[in-house]
């Protein structure tokens, strides 16, 4: 059974407001697809003009090679799991899992074996006859589950299924949806704008950002080469200078980084740079580490504003003494216990990089990230966000 | 004493006040029923005598009206009732700017005076021939009387839950199967409250009523004819069945209500 899912130059309108910008994609069937990125990016948009909530302004969607365009939601072979589950709360557990089978028709013996078989999937046997106001939050989520597989959809939508959880219950069905997936094979599209989500499931993550793809690739492509700004700054933590472009030898570029003087990087996958762009240059925590003043390779020197012991590392949080910007630092437990001495507030230390870990983009201002909330801000729009079409 | 205590006080003072005043005519008029006078009065006090409930028993025209009063009021919870759904369930989805006037439209029965529902019910319908009788009746209620099952049905759409809708449409369910299956058992407690208001405001109706009965006779109507005519006892004797007929569905409905809630308690509670 086909569950691929293609959108061909889809572009969803409210009025003046542009929600989703031109997008083409295509989900493989069978995938764990996610698409990740800040409240009011659009992902949820494109979920509903999948499910067929929404009618796309323009372009076409496909399931399975077939156009849905005009099938109603209830004729799709599409299921979702709400954000507040939408369980019915007058119903049973039983009844809540065959609603979908009764409203199809299908006999009550039938139906019974169905959700017998789904409660034992999702490890909640003999539930059956609960009230679904009964079960507890992580149960619930089971029953929605079970619920949205009972219909047998070739595409599984979620729509932040797991916001509702604490922590711990969150970690533990991350691991029980990926499960669930690869045993029925059905294609999850699931949105979220929690990268540890996307990036724990996920076969691939399209990163969003103002309606519009900035990236498509697996979780650790994401990670390693962000394609935007937007990705490098959203994904992960980022330490981001900007400078100057001075020249560029295959992938190591060379940087001016006014006051920070000389500093090299990686040019980032597919982004076409010219000697003298404005450019910003992303250098993850984890991947500074203290040097001596002197050595060669590029250095960074920062006076340390505040230490956090974090269990298996420690973060600093520095001001660089040419710029005045801050930078952060992740020191892993070995190097951390190496340094001890010198990890106090007002302590200068010299760091630096291997620059094929370090990325540089062209500069599109596009994503800052608030440094009280850790929420991104978007200050202006991603000019530089990529136009994605993946196979 | 301290004001704290007067408030205290002043509280219950208010409150057994406020007892009397509700009750104590009712009290008086349950009294009267047991006075074997011609009037309905308590004083003076003429012996204590039962025949008011006979005289009530043989009263034909008063059955009479009282089986027509029960006659408009099922007519107007059958027309009622889904009118006052259908127009929430309407009313809900209209999101244009039209929808606080067509909500005054519907609501204007209400604040109009019932005497001026009756007479222009009857003025409009003798242009078809209709004269006035139990069918208008239920016709010149059910006007108002849909509007208050409308606004309870309204209450309680408002806190429906939408992603339930979706949900359903979302698993394959057609609109239809969507209403009934989901939306209507939601509804289901606002709509039976709903029936027994509207069942009520019909049976005690009399405005309105007097315009549109014709030749026919409520309970209402009638007692109010019988004041003009001399009153018994006999209208005392009912409205104390009527009172205990009253409060004895209560009593049942509450009993009814704290069991469901126990056996839901429990439940939530696992056990």
């Amino acid at each position: 059974m086909d569950g691929s899912v293609r959108l061909d130059e889809v572009v969803m309108r409210f009025g003046d407001f542009t929600a989703i910008e031109k997008t083409s994609l295509t989900i493989g069937s069978g995938e764990f697809f996610s698409f990740l990125g800040p409240s009011g990016c659009g992902k949820t948009t494109l979920l509903n003009i999948v499910s067929g909530f929404l009618v796309p302004s323009q372009g076409q969607v496909f399931i399975g090679e077939e156009p849905v365009a005009g099938v109603p939601v209830n004729r799709r072979p599409t299921a979702m799991i709400f954000q507040n589950l939408a369980l019915f709360p007058l119903m049973t557990v039983f009844e809540n899992i065959e609603f979908g089978l009764e409203v199809r028709g299908v006999g009550k013996k039938q139906r019974r074996e169905t959700s017998e078989r789904l409660l034992a999937l999702v490890a909640l046997e003999g539930s059956g006859p609960k009230q679904v106001t009964e079960l507890s939050g992580g149960q619930k989520q089971r029953v929605a589950i079970a619920r949205a597989l009972a219909v047998e959809p070739r595409v599984l939508l979620l729509d932040e299924p797991l916001s509702a959880l604490d922590l711990k219950l969150r970690q533990h069905m991350r691991a029980e949806l990926k499960t669930i997936q690869r045993k029925t094979g059905i294609t999850f599209i699931y949105i979220t704008h929690d990268q540890g989500e996307a990036l724990t499931m996920s076969d691939r993550v399209a990163v969003m950002s103002a309606g519009r793809i900035q990236q498509v690739a697996d979780p650790m492509t994401l990670y390693r080469s962000p394609a935007t700004g937007f990705v490098a700054a959203f994904v992960g933590e980022n330490n981001r200078l900007e400078s100057r472009l001075v020249d560029r030898e295959g992938q190591r570029v060379r940087l001016d980084g006014g006051a920070l003087g000389e500093l090299v990087g990686s040019a980032g996958e597919g982004v076409s740079l010219g000697n003298g762009d404005r450019v910003a240059l992303y250098v993850r925590p984890e991947h500074l580490k203290p040097v001596a003043a002197d050595a060669a390779g590029p250095r960074l020197e920062g006076e340390i504003e505040a230490v956090h012991f974090e269990g298996a590392s420690v973060m600093l949080e520095t001001r660089l003494t040419a710029s005045g910007e801050k930078l952060r630092v992740q020191l892993g437990h070995e190097v951390s216990r190496q340094y001890a001495d010198s990890l106090s507030v007002g302590q200068r230390m010299t760091f630096g990089y291997d620059p094929a870990d370090a990325v540089v983009l062209p500069d599109d201002g596009s994503a800052v990230v608030d440094e009280t909330t850790g929420e991104m801000v978007e200050s202006r729009t991603a000019a530089g966000g990529a136009h994605v079409s993946s196979a | 004493m301290s004001s704290q205590r007067l408030m205290a006080f002043g509280l219950r003072f208010y409150v057994v006040v406020f007892f009397v005043y509700l009750f104590l005519p009712l009290l008086i008029m349950a009294a009267a029923t047991f006075n074997d006078s011609r009037f309905p009065t308590v004083t003076p006090w003429d012996g204590t005598t039962l025949r008011w409930f006979g005289e009530l028993a043989a009263d034909g025209g008063m059955w009479q009206a009282l089986g027509n009063s029960a006659i408009v009021a099922v007519g107007v919870l059958c027309l009622a009732v889904p009118i006052g759904i259908a127009t929430a369930l309407f009313l809900n989805t209209v999101s244009s700017r039209a929808k606080p006037f067509l909500y005054a439209l519907i609501l204007s029965p209400l604040l109009t005076p019932g005497v001026i529902i009756g007479i222009s019910t009857l003025i409009f319908w003798r242009q078809f021939g209709v004269s006035g009788g139990i069918f208008l009746t239920v016709l010149g209620q059910a006007t108002f009387i849909a509007a208050y099952v409308m606004l309870m049905v309204t209450a309680r759409l408002q806190r429906f839950d939408r992603t339930m809708e979706r949900a359903a449409l979302d698993l394959g369910a057609s609109q239809w199967q969507m209403f009934r299956r989901i939306l209507l058992p939601y509804l289901k407690p606002a709509i039976y409250s709903a029936g027994v208001i509207a069942f009520l405001q019909s049976f005690e109706n009399y405005n309105t009523t007097l315009f549109v009965v014709g030749y026919d006779t409520t309970l209402t109507v009638y007692i109010a004819s019988k004041v003009r005519t001399g009153l018994t006892p006999a209208v005392n004797a009912l409205g104390l069945i009527l009172i205990l007929v009253t409060v004895l569905l209560a009593i049942a409905y509450e009993v009814k209500r704290r069991r469901e809630e126990a056996v839901r308690i429990r439940a939530q509670a696992g056990v």
